[in-house]
C-alpha cells in the first residue's frame, strides 16, 4: 500500500524484515532493508526507481492496485543495481515503450543485466524533465556514489531530492520518516552505511556536496532508496555525511584479533588494559574477530584514531581470518588513520611482519614494529603487553 | 606533463572530465581520452587531481 510523502508524492516500495545479508554476503543487514520507490502523480505520473527483483512481482500488482500502469508516463532509473532495478524486467512487460530516464552508464548497467533495449532517455546533471503543474525534475549525475551510474533526482516546487543510495541506510520500518524512529538506531545504520560502502569514495562525496549545496536547491525532504526518509530537518544527514568523509574519526582505539589458544587473546586483553591506564579518556573497544560482525567492526575502524590488529603466526604468516578482515580494510581505503600489530607464536613468530606489511598496504600509519610474544604470556610478558599499550596510547 | 588513460581500465564514470575538462574527456563510448599531448602547466595540478580521484587508478600523469 502507498503512503503519502508529500503532496502528489507517495512511496510504493518494499520493507524486508528479514533481510540478513545484503551485497551476496559481503554486507550484514542486522535490522533488514527497505526498497523505496516512488510515485508522483501530476499532469505526468512518474516512477522513480523499483525494488529488489525477488520482490518484483509483489511490487507490480501493488503498484497496479494504485494506479493504472499504463498511465505511467516516466520512469527514472537513478542506479542500476538489482537492488533498485531488479523489478523493471517484471514492469517493462506491462509497459514497454515508457522512457527510462537514466545515466548513460545506467543505460550499459540495465543493458549488462537484463538485456533488455527499453527506451533509454539519457540524462546529465542539470537536465530537466517537465511533469506538469509548474514541477520539474532536474537531474544530478552522482559518479562513483556508488557506482559510476548512480545519480540524484531532484523534484521541485516540492523541494524532494530522491537521493538513491547517498543518505540511506539498511533499517525496516513501517514508520517512514527520521523523526519517528529511534535516532540511536538510525544513526548506526546511516554510519554503518556510509563506513561499509561510501568510505572510499569521501574525497568524490565532499566535492558533490559542494556542488549540490552550490546550486541553492531547498530541500525539504531527501528520499533516499534505503531505509527511513529525512523530512525533518533533511540536511541534518547532510552534514554528517560532510563530517564522515573529512577522514571521520573519533577519539576511539580499537583492537581486533583472532587467537588459536588464546595467547593472542591475552595480550588484546593486556594491551587494553595499557591504553586505558594511560588515557582515561580515549574509548578502547577489543573484538574477537570470529565472534563479531566484521561490518560492525569496520564502523569501528572508521570511528578509530588507531587500530591494533592481532593474529597468531601459523604457516609461516597470519590467520585468514584477520587476512580478509585487513584485505575488506584496504578496500575501504581508509585515510588518516594509524595501526599496528601484536601476535603469540610458537615456531617462529612472522605473524606481525605479516601484519606490518598488510597494514601499510592497507593505508595505514604503522606506529611501530609491534608486539610479539614466544608461547603464552607470563607476568612479565604480560607486563610488557600493558606497556606496549600504555607507549601507544600516548603516540 | 604527459597524461595517459589505459582504455582498458576506464570505466567511463567521468570524474576524471569534471575534475580537469581542459585535459580529459569522455568519447562517444564513454571512455576516458586525453586531449593535450602535453599537459598545460596550469592544468596540471586538476590533471594530478583526475589521476587521484579515478575511482580504478586507470590515469597516469608524468
Amino acid at each position: 500500500m502507498k503512503k503519502l510523502i508529500k503532496n502528489n508524492v507517495n512511496w510504493v516500495g518494499k520493507v524486508d524484515w528479514e533481510l540478513q545479508k545484503f551485497h551476496g554476503d559481503e554486507f550484514t543487514t542486522n535490522q533488514g532493508s527497505t526498497y523505496n520507490s516512488y510515485l508522483i502523480q501530476e499532469e505526468k505520473n512518474v516512477l522513480i526507481d523499483t525494488v529488489w527483483m525477488p520482490y518484483a512481482k509483489e511490487f507490480v500488482e501493488n503498484l497496479a492496485k494504485e494506479i493504472d500502469l499504463n498511465q505511467i508516463d516516466f520512469i527514472v532509473a537513478n542506479h542500476g543495481e538489482i537492488d533498485h532495478s531488479g523489478s523493471l524486467p517484471e514492469l517493462m512487460a506491462h509497459i514497454p515503450d515508457v522512457p527510462i530516464y537514466c545515466t548513460a552508464n545506467a543505460v550499459k548497467s540495465l543493458k549488462g543485466q537484463y538485456h533488455q533495449d527499453w527506451n533509454f532517455q539519457v540524462v546529465k546533471t542539470g537536465d530537466k524533465l517537465d511533469i506538469g503543474n509548474g514541477k520539474e525534475l532536474i537531474f544530478i549525475e552522482m559518479p562513483m556514489l556508488h557506482w559510476p551510474d548512480s545519480m540524484a533526482t531532484y523534484l521541485t516546487k516540492d523541494n524532494i531530492l530522491f537521493s538513491n543510495d547517498a543518505f540511506g541506510q539498511h533499517y525496516a520500518t513501517e514508520k517512514l520518516f527520521n523523526n519517528r524512529v529511534d535516532q540511536c538506531d538510525l544513526y548506526k545504520e546511516a554510519m554503518k552505511y556510509y563506513a561499509n560502502i561510501l568510505t572510499p569514495f569521501s574525497g568524490i562525496l565532499r566535492k558533490k556536496l559542494e556542488e549540490v549545496i552550490s546550486l541553492g536547491l531547498p530541500i525539504d525532504v531527501i528520499a533516499t532508496s534505503h531505509g527511513i526518509i529525512w523530512n525533518d530537518n533533511p540536511m541534518q544527514i547532510v552534514e554528517k555525511y560532510s563530517k564522515w568523509a573529512n577522514d571521520y574519526q573519533e577519539n576511539q582505539i580499537t583492537i581486533i584479533y583472532d587467537t588459536m589458544w588464546n595467547g593472542t587473546k591475552k595480550m588484546a586483553e593486556k594491551i587494553a588494559e595499557g591504553i586505558g591506564l594511560a588515557d582515561t579518556d580515549v574509548e578502547v573497544k577489543v573484538f574477537n574477530l570470529t565472534k563479531s560482525d566484521q561490518n560492525d567492526l569496520i564502523t569501528e575502524v572508521f570511528k578509530s584514531k588507531l587500530v591494533l590488529i592481532g593474529s597468531p603466526t601459523i604457516g609461516g604468516s597470519i590467520l585468514h581470518s584477520i587476512a580478509g578482515f585487513v584485505h575488506l580494510m584496504k578496500e575501504l581505503k581508509f585515510k588518516n588513520k594509524k595501526a599496528a600489530s601484536f601476535g603469540c607464536y610458537g615456531w617462529s613468530g612472522e605473524s606481525v611482519k605479516v601484519l606490518n606489511e598488510l597494514l601499510d598496504r592497507a593505508g595505514f600509519e604503522v606506529m611501530n614494529e609491534g608486539i610479539r610474544n614466544l608461547w603464552n604470556p607470563d607476568e612479565e610478558r604480560q607486563q610488557e603487553a600493558i606497556d606496549f599499550g600504555k607507549s601507544i596510547a600516548i603516540i | 606533463m604527459k597524461a595517459i588513460v589505459d582504455k582498458d581500465i576506464c570505466i567511463g564514470c567521468g570524474l576524471c572530465e569534471s575534475e580537469c575538462p581542459d585535459v580529459f574527456e569522455l568519447d562517444e563510448d564513454s571512455i576516458a581520452i586525453v586531449m593535450v599531448d602535453v599537459v598545460p602547466q596550469e592544468f596540471e595540478a586538476c590533471a594530478i587531481e583526475a589521476q587521484e580521484v579515478c575511482p580504478v587508478d586507470a590515469i597516469t600523469v608524468e
